[in-house]
């Protein structure tokens, strides 16, 4: 099922099927490693509607909502 | 010969420059510290060598004004060799960088850093297998214990006295096909800007906004042949042509390391990342963050009274003396005791809290905890319109206000970056916390203290709301690598606290010295009367005495000046004869506010520009006013 990276829970794994945004969202995006095909896991979250805190391949980085709500993914179990 | 350090952010480079430079750059455990570069001239087998840190970089899109640094000196200035830096336990997302720095076709060579932490993770790197596919030499280094760096030098040598220009790495072949058409239709633009044709076709593949708009304007009748090349690419490939190319290099860069690295065992589950449960906890990680910076502050406090106390006992003896020795009317009474009470402002009152305080920080920015405080503030940031990574600057606010200023190149937007700028200046910087710990704290108490820290957030707050309201654009949201946690080395914090102590040691001090003798001058002949009359309709309607006035006006040259100058303006070290504790409390919170000193002045014209920053003094002298009003009227019902 495809859904919007802000919505996954913490502890799951998810590929990323689709990055939306402009062009230097996308940029930015892709210098984290974010790209379609790829695999992220959700480590945790902020609470109040903050960030999230995400792992792919072997590094860690925080991803804001608005950021995470444009890239696409299917959870995987 | 000039040799230039590459690598994306947080892989060590200042780490390794300071090695080679013998500590010059600002090496933190927070991905953006160099935002500017520095530059070093140094000795190697007796060659005179520049060595160039340039600020980490993902890639050679520039996303913000750090980056855009980095790029602009790597396509405009000469230099001999290219140290690429990488963090050997990120090599895939690293080498991305590196394949794109082949394309600027310069002599180069590969340095992979952090080789121990590598390991850790159970990574194996082929270094010879990985120089046979880059066409560079590469070098295994560990850069805070000096491992590796002397052959890394010497290799670099080599390679600047060999100016083999590198070879970009083929794409796959479809893409190349278009690649290589473009590049040649590209070529004669790309002689006119001095890049090389590739790299100018792949950042046109790329939509890099900025050679767009260049080739554009030279060439426009170009432009319909690189929109032919973007769709042609977006139609075999069913994906926007930026992201074609970004994948692609993504997807070499991947290769690359399943064939050059060997995984030797699964990585040992780290505590460090244990820690995190905690620090960055809904519940527990604020409660943190609030101990953290409440022990931070305390700390400071108890240690720099300790210290104050017996220091400023003894010169209050030696000024007992002085009026033994020579005739107190007299004008060199009056230069020797301005001289004494100048030195003594700096020992006994800047230091003890001053060195503290940088100690700490240091600590701070190094154990790599900031970032996580971006993530659990990133939610309340965006209320005042900004988002997480400005409170990087706002924490650096705390040291001083120049690197804050400074430190808002890692935002994206101008607009961030500006109403960042202006509200890290409303921070409390050392200086200013000097002011805080020695009067407030001092004469009403530490709880007064954290309440003044707590309304210059509250202020924060609502400036940032008013000029993000003002300002109204959507922040374009947070996206920062989290580092691993590092035990600081001793050696790096120590010479950092000294790095930013130099600056108050040999620029401040002196201006201390002499503005406290020039002060005793105009004292004797009767002229800061003149001055305080001047400034008397300020004084009067903060309700402060009038002898404060001049010790403003000092206070914009240096902000710690405003204490000292206090004390003296005042004749006196015990404020509360002369002044109400309402008085104290109005003084404070106004010197807080008032006008950044002359050196934030300086940074924030270099920064946002002349009128953003006269919109900035003007903002904050009239917020110091109205504040120091209130304080005026509430204080005697409170104090």
């Amino acid at each position: 099922m495809r859904i919007r990276l802000d919505v996954v829970s913490p502890g799951k794994k998810v590929k990323i099927i689709m990055v939306e945004g402009g062009v230097r969202c996308r940029q930015c995006l892709a210098e984290m490693g974010v790209y379609p095909g790829e695999m992220l896991k959700v480590i945790r979250s902020a609470p109040f509607a903050g960030p999230i805190l995400v792992e792919a391949n072997g590094y860690r980085f925080i991803l804001g909502r608005g950021m995470a709500a444009k890239v696409i993914v299917e959870e995987m179990d | 010969m000039r040799i230039v350090l590459v690598g994306q952010p947080n892989c060590g480079k200042s780490t390794i420059f300071n090695y080679l430079s013998g500590y010059k750059a600002v090496a933190s455990n927070f991905p953006g510290t160099t935002v500017k570069y520095t530059a070093s001239k140094l000795y190697i087998n007796s060659h005179l060598c520049e060595c160039i840190d340039l600020p980490g970089t993902y890639s050679l899109i520039a996303s913000d004004a750090a980056e855009a640094e980095t790029r602009k000196f790597l396509l405009n200035e000469s230099f001999d060799t290219i140290i690429n830096v990488l963090d050997a336990s990120l090599l895939s997302r690293s080498l991305e960088l590196t394949l794109e720095l082949l394309e600027l076709r310069k002599p180069m060579m590969v340095v992979l850093n952090m080789i121990d932490e590598a390991e850790r993770k159970g990574i194996h790197i082929d270094a010879e297998h990985l120089s046979s596919i880059l066409g560079v030499p590469v070098v295994k280094t560990i850069g805070y214990k000096g491992q590796g760096l002397t052959e890394m030098v010497r290799t670099a040598l080599q390679v600047a006295k060999k100016q083999m220009p590198s070879n970009p790495i083929a794409l796959s072949k479809d893409i190349e096909t278009v690649v290589k058409k473009l590049t040649e239709d590209v070529a004669k633009v790309a002689s006119q800007l001095r890049l090389p044709a590739r790299f100018l076709a792949l950042k046109l593949l790329q939509k890099d906004k900025i050679f767009e708009e260049r080739v554009a304007e030279i060439a426009p009748e170009l432009s319909s042949k690189i929109k032919a090349a973007q769709r042609q690419l977006e139609i075999t490939h069913g994906r926007p042509s930026d992201v074609v190319i970004s994948s692609e290099r993504h997807a070499l860069a991947m290769n690359i390391y399943e064939e050059v690295v060997q995984i030797v065992r699964t990585p040992h589950p780290d505590i460090r990342d244990k820690i995190d449960n905690i620090l960055m906890h809904k519940f527990w990680g604020y409660i943190f963050l609030a101990l953290i910076f409440y022990g931070f502050f305390t700390l400071v406090f108890k240690v720099g009274s300790h210290i104050e106390e017996p220091l400023m006992a003894i010169f209050d003896q030696l000024l007992a003396k002085l009026k033994t020795c020579l005739p107190p009317s007299s004008l060199t009474y009056v230069i020797v005791e301005g001289t004494i009470q100048g030195i003594a402002g700096g020992i006994g009152i800047v230091l003890p809290y001053l060195v503290p305080f940088l100690f700490g920080l240091a600590i701070l920015e190094d154990s790599g905890y900031l970032p996580r405080v971006a993530f659990l503030v990133d939610s309340f940031m965006h209320h005042i319109g900004l988002h997480g990574k400005s409170i990087i600057p706002f924490l650096l606010g705390y040291g001083c206000s120049v690197p804050a200023v400074m430190a808002t190149r890692i935002l994206e937007s101008e607009r961030d970056r500006f109403i960042t700028a202006i509200l890290a200046t409303l921070i409390p910087c050392s200086a200013r916390t000097v002011i805080i710990l020695g009067l407030v704290s001092y004469y009403l108490g530490p709880v007064y203290a954290i309440g003044v820290y707590l309304l210059n957030l509250l202020v924060v707050a609502i400036a940032g709301k008013i000029l993000s309201t003002i300002y109204s654009e959507v922040t374009p949201g947070l996206l920062l690598e989290v580092p691993t946690y590092r035990i600081p080395a001793f050696k790096t914090i120590w010479v950092k606290t000294w790095y930013r102590l130099k600056e108050f040691v040999l620029i401040a001090w002196p201006i201390l010295i002499i503005g406290s003798i020039v002060l005793g001058i105009l004292q004797y002949f009767h002229l800061d009367k003149a001055i305080n009359q001047l400034l008397s309709p300020l004084t009067l309607l903060l309700g402060l005495p009038i002898a404060v006035g001049t010790t403003l006006i000092f206070g914009i040259l240096r902000k710690e000046l405003s204490l000292i100058m206090l004390l003296q303006a005042l004749g006196t070290k015990k404020v509360l004869t002369v002044m109400s504790k309402t008085q104290v409390m109005t003084f404070t919170i106004f010197v807080v506010f008032y006008i950044p000193c002359m050196a934030t002045i300086a940074a924030l014209w270099r920064e946002i520009g002349l009128k953003k920053t006269l919109l900035a003094v003007s903002f904050s002298f009239l917020i110091a006013c109205l504040l120091g009003m209130v304080s005026r009227f509430l204080g005697p019902l409170f104090l």
